[in-house]
């Protein structure tokens, strides 16, 4: 039974190691505040197109 | 107040455990020293890596480009002078701790080590055994959770939560909503039993004081009780008003009365062969610092793994779980400094300070045995929380230098109550930085019931069991914080490029 136990505990130590790797090789996602300045800009480059082939139609 | 999930979900983790030491003392040490010494069967080798791995992180950090990198906007300027910073992070080192086991600890190590070893290369292996605990490993913990909590406090604008970290790297998200809440609740609760057995050890050693002082005798758990209901009433003003400097004040001047024992005692002492000790253990300890880091006397017999578990595992664990309490407080001091700055100063200057505090008192210990031929091990077989006050009373003037004893060891348990009852207030509140008195006093009746627990267990084994068995989730938790800052330090670099 201790023996189960130190292995299943062992195990786990193992596995999160692994996940630490795994975590710092991960991309990390994209930061926020540039997301939404990105998508705010990108939305009034889109208006000023808008704006203009209407001013043209 | 109390539509705060996370703190009522702590403040009934912690009342439980309380309700469960105040009802059943013995089945809690019980129960908590059985798990601890599974875990720690299973554990041991990765507790030691991580500590190993956390002093080498913070050498790299220390020495690589990321040194120049400031914790918080590259035009911020250091809040506080060099001079007041050290002896800011001097405070942070010293504790009750230091005034406890200043000579017990090299002893109870002596013990074991001259049943294998002639006596007296016993004693600086048993010094420097001690300095090992209280040095760079130990402080290279606080100084990694430090710069966690500063960098994304200072640099990137996260509360000082442990749970920030993990967040802004990760983003936001049900996992790491999940993770970071449970890894506050965590801290709450390590920092919460840590503390409570602060409490009791510095409850222990103010009533052997009284007792010493006063000459008195057989005063059993009367005295101690009393001692603890003042403790109690003692740090109820603080919690309930804002006394502003008035417990930086009170701090400093424990600070100070521990300073001047150890001058005292060191010119009033042998101090020839205490400053030969301190030297000699010096050297024994940067000589096998490193490799100390990595042992962990798998092929011992049991008795060796056992004192290895009690002391260095109990110790490790004991310091990982307090670094987000001293973390918090050295990031506070620390906004404006750099990172090479940061991790030289909260490492070497406490290690430095230690290892003279503990050469001194442990070199006047050894100096009872080796030439006077004093009956301190019995002293420390009996009641370890008198080997201090027996030290001093072979001292000039030993009633002064007792009651500095009780009085610093009072000051430091009180100002520690209050920083820890601040400090779980904050982690509590999603880390507002002025919780109400209504949150601090709460803490404050949970610390109090908390170091009462650990007054009935009555053995200061038990308490370091209870302690361990909030404190090892930490282990993993100071690592994914550490993976936290090394990500987000390399992105800055890549941005910078």
């Amino acid at each position: 039974m201790n023996n189960l136990l130190d292995t299943f505990l062992n195990l786990t130590v193992f596995a999160f190691i692994g996940l630490l790797v795994w975590l710092y090789f991960k991309p990390l996602p994209p930061d926020e505040d540039n997301q939404r300045d990105t998508e705010n800009t990108s939305r009034e480059d889109e208006d000023l197109v808008r704006g203009r082939e209407s001013e043209n139609a | 107040m109390f539509t705060n999930r996370l703190l009522i979900v702590a403040l009934v983790i912690t009342g439980a455990i309380a309700a469960w030491g105040i009802i059943d003392t013995s089945s809690l040490a019980a129960t908590s020293a059985y798990l601890v010494k599974v875990e720690f069967t299973a554990y041991a080798w990765f507790i030691m890596l991580t500590v190993s791995f956390l002093l080498i992180t913070s050498i790299f950090l220390a020495v690589s480009r990321y040194g120049r990198i400031k914790l918080g906007q590259d035009d911020d300027e250091p809040e506080f002078s060099t001079v007041s910073w050290l002896s800011m992070l001097f405070a942070a080192g010293m504790g009750v701790g230091l005034l406890y086991w200043g000579t017990a600890e090299p002893l109870t190590h002596y013990l074991l080590i001259s049943e294998f070893e002639d006596p007296r290369s016993s004693a600086s292996k048993a010094l420097s055994m001690t300095n090992f605990h209280w040095g760079l490993h130990a402080w290279a913990i606080y100084a990694l959770t430090g710069l966690v909590i500063a960098y994304f406090g200072f640099r990137l604008g996260c509360p000082s939560l442990v749970s920030a970290p993990i967040i802004k790297v990760f983003g936001v998200n049900r996992i790491t909503r999940g993770v970071g809440w449970l890894c506050d609740l965590l801290a709450i609760v390590a920092i919460a039993i840590g503390l409570g057995g602060s409490v009791a050890m510095g409850v222990f050693q103010v009533k052997e004081g009284v007792d010493a002082l006063f000459g008195l005798q057989d005063t059993g758990m009367t005295l101690t009780f009393g001692i603890f209901v003042v403790l109690c009433i003692s740090y109820i003003l603080p919690l309930t008003v804002d006394l502003g400097r008035g417990m930086a004040i009170l701090s400093n001047a424990a600070m100070a009365i521990a300073g001047g024992l150890m001058i005292y005692i060191l010119l009033f002492g042998p101090t020839h062969f205490i400053m030969g000790g301190v030297v000699q253990a010096t050297g024994q300890y940067f000589d096998n610092v490193l490799s100390h880091g990595f042992r962990t006397f798998t092929f011992m017999d049991e008795r060796v793994r056992d004192w290895f578990q009690n002391w260095t595992l109990t110790y490790m664990v004991w310091w990982l779980a307090w670094a987000p309490f001293v973390g918090v407080f050295i990031a506070r001091i620390s906004k404006g400094r750099t990172i090479r700055e940061f991790i030289c100063g909260v490492m070497l200057v406490p290690t430095i300070f230690s290892i003279l505090w503990f050469g001194v008192f442990g070199g006047v210990g050894f100096h009872s045995i080796l030439e006077l031929n004093l009956p301190i091990l019995d002293v420390v077989h009996k009641n370890v929380s008198g080997v201090t006050f027996f030290v001093l009373s072979h001292f000039p003037l030993p009633s002064l230098t007792i009651a500095a004893v009780v009085v610093a060891a009072f000051l430091f348990i009180v100002t520690s109550v209050v920083s820890a009852a601040f400090v779980l207030g904050m982690f509590s509140t999603g880390g507002d930085l002025n919780p109400s008195s209504r949150i601090k006093l709460s803490w404050g009746a949970i610390l109090g019931a908390l170091g009462f627990v650990m007054i009935l267990s009555g053995s200061i084994d038990a308490i370091k069991s209870i302690i361990a068995l909030g404190a090892i989730p930490f282990v993993f938790i100071v690592l994914l914080l550490v993976v936290c800052l090394l990500k987000m330090l390399k992105k800055e670099r890549v941005d910078a490029e």
